[in-house]
């Protein structure tokens, strides 16, 4: 095996790592405010390509403004089911059980949903870059598109981490994870900071959604697996950390590409999940997990 | 400045507050007793809408605020000091501080009550970058009060400022409420199961039981009435 074959293949780990990071990102930071994960999430990743699909190819948008039609297309109905579904939970108070079935219903509605109205036929998205870009004398090689998904997802997380650590929504969103009834003492209107929240989290899936769409095809399946695997790197990480949701994805997006080149396709998700195992067993709390703030 | 006028409260079914009636004038030290689980803390949640009233009114500056949303009373000029101060143990001292005037935009009067704050509790400025959560009770106490004077606030209510701390640094937090009141003209309802100590300092009193107001009057009346000494000054 050839050393650029290998980092090629970190490569390819790093990509999916991203991938996995966008989606984890918006889930840990919903546990971390909300205190509900969200198991329809996977599903708003796959809205997102749907959306992208339908401006891309149905719609013959050129890429740029389609990608960004897309996405807020997925911000929207992520602000629609906020405000008709999880905000009259939030005002209940104490959860319970509710946002797991709350999310469970949603997620069988959206993959239905999808199922009838864009039917089971699996979609394509032409590739956003088409180019091949070589680095060091062509020893490692890596399609536009993948760059353009770590060039996109650092973007998004550098951004995320922005609004978080420094500005004042980021603020509002801390203190109200950390004391939502004194939050609003402080004049945190925490009502409207719960929806941009939501919208903020299933945006980040949507994106990712967006931007593997090229890779893998569109269908009203695939957020199922993402869904299972965001919400391991987010254990992994620590959930309720944005950080640690963006290490464990890259964490188990690269072990997952490595376990394809020394051992078989079929091992990557006994990989991942052994690695979350041993995590739990060391560290329950996960590589950044403290209190489950964000 | 507080007008309260009989009140209902509830946690659940359960009725906590039966027709409370208080009221705090501009520029007075009002205090609230009362024993363990008497329905202080209720009270105040009431007023504050963290745990809305079922009926009665509820006037500041004569307008009614019983549908006021919580975050919008430090537009009205009232903070809270909740009990158990409730910090963000993760965020330092001076961000605690800074969530105190979340409201606000203008950065140069924040950063001049930044400045006062200090300057009344210059352990904070000592202490400034450190995370709130790792202070000692007496700072994070400190800090509390701190947070709740950003926005320079007309009525500031205090929910058990000195349960848990040494003498001397009750001392020290009472002194400064005094000082709040005849400087800055701050008005006060305060909480508290040290009786002595508030009525000491204050100009009215309550006292509350099972959820009613059982006696009220001037606080040096209270502290040479026979009842209130036997009840809550263990004298
Ligand atoms: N969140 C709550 N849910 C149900 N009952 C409560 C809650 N908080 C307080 N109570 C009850 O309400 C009564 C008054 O409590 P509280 O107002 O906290 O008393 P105080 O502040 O005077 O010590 C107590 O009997 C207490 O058990
Ligand atoms: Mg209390």
């Amino acid at each position: 095996m050839s050393v650029s074959y290998l980092t090629n293949q970190i490569l390819n780990g790093i990509v999916l790592g991203f991938s996995y990071a966008l989606v984890g990102a918006g889930l840990s930071l919903l546990w971390g405010t909300l205190k509900m994960i969200n198991l329809a999430h996977g599903d708003l990743y796959m809205m997102g390509a749907y959306f992208a699909w339908l401006a891309i190819r149905v719609g013959k948008i050129p890429i740029i403004p389609g990608i960004i039609i897309g996405v807020i297309c997925a911000a929207a109905l992520c602000l629609f089911i906020q405000i008709s579904t999880v905000r009259p939970l939030v005002r209940q108070g104490d959860f319970g059980m509710s946002p797991y079935i709350l999310t469970m219903g949603l997620s069988i509605l959206l993959q239905n949903t999808a199922l009838l109205v864009y039917g089971e036929r699996y979609q394509n998205i032409p590739y956003y870059l088409d180019k091949v870009y070589k680095f060091f004398n062509g020893s490692v090689t890596i399609s536009g598109q993948r760059l353009l998904i770590i060039v996109v997802s650092l973007v998004v997380i550098l951004f995320l981490m922005i609004i978080i650590k420094r500005t004042k929504l980021g603020r509002a969103i801390r203190a109200t994870a950390q004391d939502r009834e004194f939050a609003s003492m402080l004049g945190v209107n925490t009502k409207s900071v719960y929806t941009v929240t939501y919208v903020i989290s299933g945006s980040l899936a949507a994106i990712a959604g967006i931007m593997l769409a090229p890779i893998y095809s569109v269908n009203p399946w695939m957020g199922t697996a993402v869904q299972t695997k965001g919400l391991a790197c987010c254990v992994l990480g620590g959930l309720g950390s944005v950080e640690g949701a963006i290490v464990g994805g890259l964490i188990i997006g690269i072990a997952e590409s490595l376990s394809v080149t020394f051992l078989s396709k079929e091992w990557k998700d006994v990989v991942a999940y052994l690695i979350l195992i041993v995590m739990l067993w060391v560290k329950p709390s996960g590589i950044f997990g403290k209190r489950g703030a964000v | 400045m507080l007008k309260v006028k009989s009140i209902n409260a509830f946690y659940g079914d359960i009725q906590i507050l039966h027709n409370v009636s208080l009221e705090v004038g501009k520029g007075e030290i009002v205090t609230l007793l009362g024993s363990n689980g008497a329905g202080k803390t209720t009270t105040i949640k009431a007023i504050c809408n963290l745990n809305p009233a079922k009926s009665g009114e509820i006037l500041f500056l004569d307008k009614h605020i019983e549908k006021t949303p919580s975050y919008k009373f430090p537009h009205l000029g009232i903070s809270l000091v909740p009990e158990g101060r409730h910090l963000f143990p993760d965020m330092s001292v001076k961000d605690n501080l800074l969530m105190g005037a979340y409201g606000q935009n203008d950065k140069s009067a924040i950063n001049s009550a930044l400045e006062e704050v200090y300057d009344i509790f210059p352990r904070l400025k000592e202490r400034s970058s450190q995370q709130a959560g790792t202070l000692s009770g007496g700072e994070q106490q400190m800090c509390a009060i701190g947070r709740g004077l950003m926005i320079h606030p007309m009525l500031m209510i205090l929910d058990e400022p000195s349960l848990g701390l040494a003498p001397v640094i009750v001392d020290k937090i009472f002194d400064a409420l005094k000082l709040l009141q005849t400087r800055d003209n701050v008005t006060f309802l305060l909480i508290e199961q040290n009786a002595q100590l508030a009525l000491e300092c204050s100009n009215r009193a309550y006292v509350m039981e099972n959820g009613s107001i059982v006696i009220e009057g001037k606080a040096e009346e209270m502290l040479s009435s026979k009842e209130v000494q036997k009840a809550y000054l263990g004298l």
